[in-house]
């Protein structure tokens, strides 16, 4: 049978030039709590995120914030862990305990007919937790165990003494815990640190999916009341960033077969009119799989499974870093091509080709970040704690239309100096 | 209920449609049938080595990641004992490169000794990554072949080890390729945003063309019964012992599968199943336990790993498994507890429903399986199961004929 097919010749494509966004209409519960409702979606599924302000920007002992928001579910006032457990399994709700820079998350994905006895039992472990100490004794050894397992592996050795360097160990931002800070951990201080940020003043809320009326009613039955309001504005704390001197540092791990590497610096945040800039040259250089650093030194050289440079903004500060974990005999080979890689960012314009592919790819991921419920609920969260509205999507799309190599170029130069990059070796 | 399409070409490609209008996106999903499981044990890791060589350039197309991001899409693959599954998400009016693209790879590849090098390296260096250079992540590479005596689920997908990767020829990746990367060898499922006429067109276009192959007759050798329990020690540079515990199961296809499954979310799904509560926070003898099925097609395993305590022995730690055994196949269980877990599963199935990649992964498997709309019956098969059935597996599962154990310690 033959080929009529001109196999050679790509199909038509359409460039996204638009973007839908199903928006967020913003509410307030009795107590003042803003909620964020997303209705989109056909499933009778919902999500909820109930985000405090009590994040590791918070904590004056590393560890203490996430301790906090693990133990809750570890009994209330009226249920013991292992009933609480077991009642959220029975409606087979997902709740997920987490912490971020400046925040401290539940998140719960919930069946819509169980969403009343869910947040039920929410409302219960976030306002009267009782933290038993048998209980956070479990939870403390176990999580020493798995840091002491964890501290093995490469990966983790460069990353933490990456953020250490560049914002100093007592910073949030490069606070990683050791061994003996799991012991300065008690239920005491957990107490006093719920009591104090697990308040309504200190909440949001975001909801997701096909939501009406009656959901936000179930929200406000169970978190607008007004009896955990305390009436104070909480102080935020103030960090200084004392960065190292050493800019070069190895950590060695002899019975390691690869070394991984952290190569960055502190750079602006999203507070920066350069930031989408940045991001879009963070994302020629190594932002995906067809990224200048994926292409040089895996697909050309081989000499690693993936390298990736990522931009990472906090509310204070943002960081941007190159990773990778490489065959040990070929690691100083492989961040020469680092360094030549930004170089020619830095002394050559990236051709127009190049730039559509980045620039067509980068639009579909916003598409994406925008498809469905949960993915608009969580691209809602990366900006919230800025207090932007949705026209910081717009600005970033404006921004990847119109940019030209030669503002790629001097983003690059402005924000990527050599001599102000850090470079940690761990293996 | 995800609502199915299906159709076939001449040329024997599978094609199953989910159409999902809530999404601007199409995923676009292609499996092979081939894994690890048709490799010789001369040339293990190949199957996962050749997905690589698939991202090199086909006959027609030099690369073909860029002509893909260049229309806003994403792509990715996996290899597993079973099956070479290649995926592709993005924006529906650009689907029709999705097709071009995949079509060109599966009509031929640009087979290159350059690029077999450089691949060979890349791989080289995941298996460093993800196997050796991570406490405990060669343990597959000990149990695998201590469950396994004949059949090839003896080796990792990865490979037994880096020489047989480095030792590959492009005569051997020619040989792969036709024998294996045919249209009838195939499925294609496609979810979101299309309508099953569009993809008729489209695949007629693109795949309709590419000739039928001769695909070997999978002649897998099967492993015979186990007659007496295997244990290994191995002791390696981790800070605590860990306890693999294995006991072969039944088919994916058996109607025991569903009941094997239901056992382990007993056991283990979530913080309030039996392991996590009498062996991690009650006797506190294990900081991580999970209980879980391989979930292969052929025969699999029912796995046991737990990351036993600092200061706890790893007798009295086994000891605490094989108690919890023992209760299922004495029958002590209560309804309340399969209802629990019967819950778990539908907000599960229905989460995973939400999303387009999941769907057309899944209908593309169960394809294999002989029929995509199997996948609309697992709530039913989970539902059916009893406590009288979860004891009669157990009594039949966990025997120590039947069971075989890997001890991770710590250096001395």
């Amino acid at each position: 049978m033959s080929d009529m097919l001109d196999r050679k010749l790509e199909p038509q494509f359409k460039i996204i030039d638009k973007i839908d966004i199903v928006k967020a209409e913003k509410k307030t519960l009795a107590n003042g709590i803003p909620v964020y409702s997303i209705n989109a979606g056909e499933h009778e599924l919902v999500k909820v995120d109930i985000i405090f302000e009590a994040g590791e920007w918070s904590q004056k002992i590393p560890m203490l914030a996430y301790s906090v928001v693990s133990m809750l579910c570890e009994g209330s006032l009226f249920h013991t862990a292992e009933e609480i457990a077991d009642k959220f399994d029975f409606l087979g709700s997902y709740i997920y305990y987490n912490t971020q820079k400046h925040t401290a998350t539940i998140t719960i994905y919930s069946l819509q007919k169980h969403l009343e006895e869910t947040l039920q039992l929410i409302e219960e472990i976030i306002k009267y937790p009782l933290f038993p100490e048998k209980e956070f004794e479990t939870f403390n050894n176990k999580r020493k165990q798995q840091y002491t397992i964890d501290n093995q592996k490469v990966e983790l050795l460069a990353q933490k003494h990456f953020c250490r360097a560049l914002f100093g160990n007592e910073h949030p931002y490069g606070m990683y815990p050791e061994l003996e800070d799991f012991d300065r951990i008690n239920t005491n201080n957990i107490r006093s640190f719920h009591a104090q940020y697990f308040i309504a003043e200190n909440c949001k809320i975001i909801i997701a999916g096909k939501i009406d009326e009656s959901h936000i009613d179930l929200l406000n039955r169970f978190l607008g009341d007004i009896d955990w309001q305390k009436m104070f504005i909480q102080q935020s704390l103030k960090h200084d960033i004392h960065p190292s001197i050493e800019k070069q540092i190895f950590i060695e791990k002899k019975d390691s077969v690869q070394s991984a590497i952290r190569i960055g610096k502190v750079t602006i945040n999203k507070f920066d009119a350069d930031f989408p800039k940045l991001q879009i040259v963070n994302t020629i250089l190594g932002g995906y799989f067809g990224s200048r650093l994926m292409t040089n030194i895996r697909e050309e050289k081989g000499y690693t499974y993936g390298i990736g440079s990522g931009l990472v903004s906090y509310k204070n500060a943002g960081y941007f870093v190159i990773t990778s974990e490489i065959g040990k005999n070929v690691t100083q080979d492989a961040i020469k091509e680092v360094y030549f890689e930004i170089d020619r960012l830095q002394t050559e314009l990236v051709p127009e080709k190049e730039l559509e592919v980045v620039r067509n790819y980068l639009m579909g991921n916003v598409l994406r970040n925008f498809d469905g419920p949960f993915a608009l609920s969580d691209t809602l969260k990366t900006i919230l704690e800025y207090d932007f509205g949705y026209e910081y999507f717009e600005t970033y799309v404006e921004t990847l239309k119109t940019i030209t190599p030669k503002q790629i170029q001097s983003i690059a130069v402005k924000h990527l100096e050599k001599s102000s990059l850090y470079e940690i070796i761990a293996g | 209920m995800i609502e199915i399409k299906k159709f076939t070409l001449d040329n024997g490609l599978t094609v199953v449609v989910n159409e999902d209008k809530t999404t601007p996106f199409v995923a676009f999903n292609l499996l092979y049938d081939v894994g690890s499981k048709d490799e010789t044990e001369d040339k293990t890791g190949f199957a996962h080595l050749f997905e690589h060589l698939m991202f090199g350039g086909s006959a027609n197309i030099p690369s073909f990641d860029e002509p893909l991001q260049r229309v806003g899409g994403e792509n990715n693959a996996f290899t597993n004992t079973d099956i070479t599954n290649y995926y592709i998400t993005l924006p529906k009016e650009n689907i029709e490169t999705a097709f071009w693209l995949e079509s060109d790879r599966m009509l031929c590849l640009d087979f290159s000794q350059k690029n077999l090098n450089i691949q060979k390296n890349v791989v080289c260096e995941e298996y460093r990554q993800r196997y050796l250079n991570k406490p405990y992540g060669d343990t597959w590479l000990y149990l695998r072949p201590l469950v396994y005596k004949v059949h090839p689920y003896q080796w990792a997908t990865i490979g037994k080890n880096i020489e047989q990767i480095e030792n590959a020829t492009l005569g051997d990746v020619k040989e792969f390729f036709f024998k294996y990367y045919a249209p009838n060898n195939a499925v294609l499922s496609i979810s979101g945003n299309i309508t099953v006429e569009e993809v008729k067109v489209l695949a007629e276009k693109w795949f309709g063309p590419i000739e039928r192959r001769r695909v070997p007759y999978r002649n897998i050798p099967q492993e015979p019964k186990q007659t007496e329990k295997r244990t290994l020690t191995v002791h390696k540079n981790v800070p605590y012992p860990s306890i693999y515990k294995t006991f072969k199961m039944c088919k994916r296809l058996d109607n025991d599968y569903y009941i094997t499954d239901f056992i382990s979310d007993i056991l283990s799904n979530g913080k309030s199943s039996r392991l996590y509560k009498k062996l991690v926070q009650e006797k506190k003898l294990f900081s991580d336990i999970n209980a879980y099925i391989t979930g292969e097609t052929e025969e699999g395993l029912f796995v046991f790993s737990g990351n036993i305590m600092k200061g706890v022995r790893v007798e009295d730690a086994e000891k605490a498994i094989d108690d919890e055994v023992n209760k299922l196949k004495e029958g002590f269980l209560f309804e309340y507890e399969l209802l629990k877990v019967k819950n778990k599963i539908e907000s599960t199935i229905q989460f995973s429903e939400t999303n387009i990649l999941n769907k057309a992964m899944n209908i593309a498997k169960f394809e294999l399986f002989g029929d995509a709309n199997l996948i609309n019956s697992e709530f039913a098969n989970y539902s059916k199961v009893q406590i009288l059935d979860i004891k009669r597996v157990a009594n039949e599962l966990f025997v120590d004929e039947n069971c075989c154990t890997l001890y991770y310690l710590p250096n001395e």
